[in-house]
């Protein structure tokens, strides 16, 4: 044996089982699709190095979906290739569902074993199977886990040589005979009460009383993220830089009294004795804190807040309580989930509309994302920047971006041609988040912000240096005049800002401050840094996502978006 | 359009679309009008002729239909629903 496929329906576990096999840190949430690649680890299992793959979930053996394509296309791989065997992971609490997926690995004639994961939670809802009597039934090894927990994982990891080729036969005719059969011969279910969480599920799909369950958790999210930042940011980063980093930084400034470039590249001038973070544009002192002491409270605050409502199941919910509001765009409920993820990071939420069946469905969901989400580093700058007029500015900001969201949907699903398949989702149980998987996810989820984003930042603090002493944002500055002046109504310095957006638009909302702006031309520059283009790492990912010739298509989208927007916006404001 | 097309309903005596059920009631798909790979989606997720299933949920204006089948909860856009007939059970 060389090589271990994970197989399932989506959400059964595949991603935490494998994260307990291997000890490589994936993704892990409850709702279907979170995993949209596949990943690669490996174990050692009797002293042999074995690798181990994490196959996105699939219901069936055929798909439209593009992760479920992947998952298809590499088990049917699989079963050419001698050395593989299958692990089939089975909710235990959905066996009947499950088992039409391992009836159709079964005919694949490979070695295989089932783990019946969610163990515990099936017990808790009164279903009980007697793993021994499928184990003879399917004629392969059966092992109860609870991949969270890790409850079974030894005793699945000790049988993993046992995994056999199935002994059961069945045509593909009446499969669902089988199952049911199958099914009453191994599990038994018990009479109980709906327990509270499927009551809280079923009126947070309720049509009416959805509505307000709905309000609820996102005001609160909101409000949550706003005052973990604001706090974090106020009585933790602030205090440490001025009082820590402030007089290192005054320090080295004298030190280098040899070299004006120096200071100027390393911390910038001094206001009247002291630093101003934001503006001097230094390496060390703007370029660590934009990254440090500005986004990353918000980027914590952001992720503790989503993790944990992708760990309770409430998106696939909230998918179906938006999915009227987004067919007015031409995509389905279940696209709020890259819109979600986009919040966070637009690069995760270009990637996640792979959840989506059409090429017209992921154009639409790619393009909105990448011109009306500001993604969380651009927020925390602008909660910084435009933040002190108060709410009203911020909601102002907010709500053009969300009218742009919704006219511009509109306008694609006009003109977008293609179809838009309707929303079709399993609905998991609430679940309560798991204390030690969510903080793994945050530690992920952080420190992949924290490698992404302190380079970039650097780079850009560092670029924006070199292109000003070399004259030539002055330049690009004087030849976009007519747009940006003469239409968009902001200064010419807020080119600068423009131009640095392509690599991170944290950096370019912070080199909007010293510009002295107007309230009209802070909120026209924070929408436009949001809509004209996507970040550098963003473009690349919507590239791989769309083809170039759709994302030449967005990317002309975007700009005559912008101007339209703030030419708009600098007429009526 | 989707909808639109979907709102052509087939006359079927004794069984209703699953989009024009109400909350809360119960009955047993009796039949598919869908092709092939309409029919390969659904079933993958466990709809399957005379499976029982009870509806939970369903959205105003032809929003999607949230259905219990077993232990599975699945949301179905209106108009897919439109293709799936249910016999109701006696209540």
């Amino acid at each position: 044996m060389k090589k271990i496929l994970l197989v399932g329906n989506p959400n059964v576990g595949k991603s935490a089982l494998f994260s307990r096999l291997t000890g490589v840190r994936v993704f892990v949430s409850n709702y279907p699709g979170t995993t949209v690649e596949y990943t690669e680890g490996y174990m050692r299992l009797n002293g042999e190095r074995v690798q181990v793959i994490d196959v996105p979930g699939c219901y069936g053996m055929e798909s439209a979906v593009k992760a479920e394509q992947v998952a298809v296309e590499m088990i049917k791989a699989a079963a050419k290739n001698e050395d593989a065997i299958i692990l089939n992971i089975v909710d235990s609490s959905n066996l009947e569902r499950n088992l039409n997926l391992t009836l159709h690995l079964i005919h694949l004639k490979l070695p295989m074993l089932i783990a019946l994961n969610f163990w515990d939670e099936a017990g808790h809802i009164g279903v009980k199977i007697e793993p021994e009597k499928l184990e003879k039934i399917l004629g392969v090894p059966v092992i109860p886990t609870s991949a969270i927990t890790g409850e079974g994982v030894l005793n699945l990891v000790e049988k993993l040589p046992d995994a056999r080729q199935s002994s059961y036969e069945c045509s593909d005719k009446d499969q669902w005979v089988h199952i049911g059969k199958i099914v009453e011969d191994v599990q038994d279910l018990s009479h109980r009460h709906h327990t509270f969480g499927e009551t809280l599920g079923d009126i947070s799909v309720h049509p009416i009383g959805g509505i307000p369950i709905m309000l609820l958790v996102l005001a609160t999210s909101f409000y949550i993220i706003r005052s973990i930042g604001e706090s974090l940011i106020g009585y933790v980063l602030d205090p440490l830089f001025e009082i820590i980093w402030t007089p290192l930084m005054l320090k080295l400034h004298s030190l280098l009294h040899f070299s004006s470039i120096l200071q100027d590249i390393l911390i910038g001038p001094l206001s009247e004795g002291g630093i101003e973070y934001v503006e001097s544009l230094g390496l060390l002192t703007t370029g660590l804190y934009v990254p440090l002491a500005m986004v990353l409270p918000y980027i914590f605050s952001f992720y503790l807040v989503l993790s944990f409502l992708e760990d309770s199941g409430y998106l696939p919910r909230l998918g179906v309580m938006m999915d009227s509001l987004m067919h007015k765009v031409g995509i389905h409920g279940l696209a709020i989930i890259p819109m979600l993820l986009g919040v966070g990071c637009n690069v995760p939420g270009a990637m996640s509309t792979r959840i989506l069946e059409t090429r017209r469905e992921k154009f639409i969901a790619a393009t909105l994302m990448a011109i009306a989400i500001p993604c969380m580093a651009q927020v925390a700058m602008i909660f910084g920047l435009v933040g002190h007029y108060g709410t009203k500015a911020i909601a102002l900001v907010f709500g053009i971006l969300f009218l742009v969201w919704l006219a511009l949907g509109m306008l694609m699903h006009r003109f977008v041609k293609g179809e838009s398949p309707e929303i079709f989702v399993e609905i998991p149980p609430y679940r309560i988040p798991y204390f030690n998987a969510l903080m793994k996810k945050m530690a992920m989820r952080v420190s992949s912000y924290l490698k992404e984003a302190v380079p970039f930042v650097l780079l850009g603090v560092l670029l924006v240096n070199i292109l000003y002493s070399l004259n030539i944002i002055q330049m690009i500055a004087k030849v976009t005049a007519p747009v940006v002046t003469g239409i968009m109504g902001l200064p010419g310095e807020t080119v600068g800002a423009l131009v640095i957006g392509f690599l991170r638009k944290d950096v370019a909302v912070g080199m909007l401050l010293p510009l002295g702006l107007t309230f009209k031309e802070m909120v026209i520059a924070s929408v436009a840094l949001t809509m004209y283009f996507p970040c550098i790492a963003t473009f690349a990912v919507m590239v791989k996502e769309l083809g170039l010739k759709d994302m030449s298509l967005a990317a002309g989208i975007m700009l005559l978006s912008t101007i339209l927007t703030a030419g708009l916006l600098n007429f009526i404001l | 359009m989707v909808l639109e097309a979907a709102q052509i309903t087939e006359v079927r005596p004794g069984e209703i679309p699953l989009n024009k059920m109400r909350q809360g009631q119960k009955g047993i798909i009796s039949h598919i009008d869908g092709g092939h790979h309409f029919n390969q989606k659904i079933e993958a997720m466990g709809l399957h002729l005379g499976v029982s299933l009870e509806i939970i949920s369903a959205q105003l204006m032809h929003g999607p239909v949230t259905v219990r089948v077993g232990s599975t909860q699945a949301a179905i856009g209106f108009g897919m629903a439109g293709k799936i007939y249910i016999k109701l059970s006696e209540q």
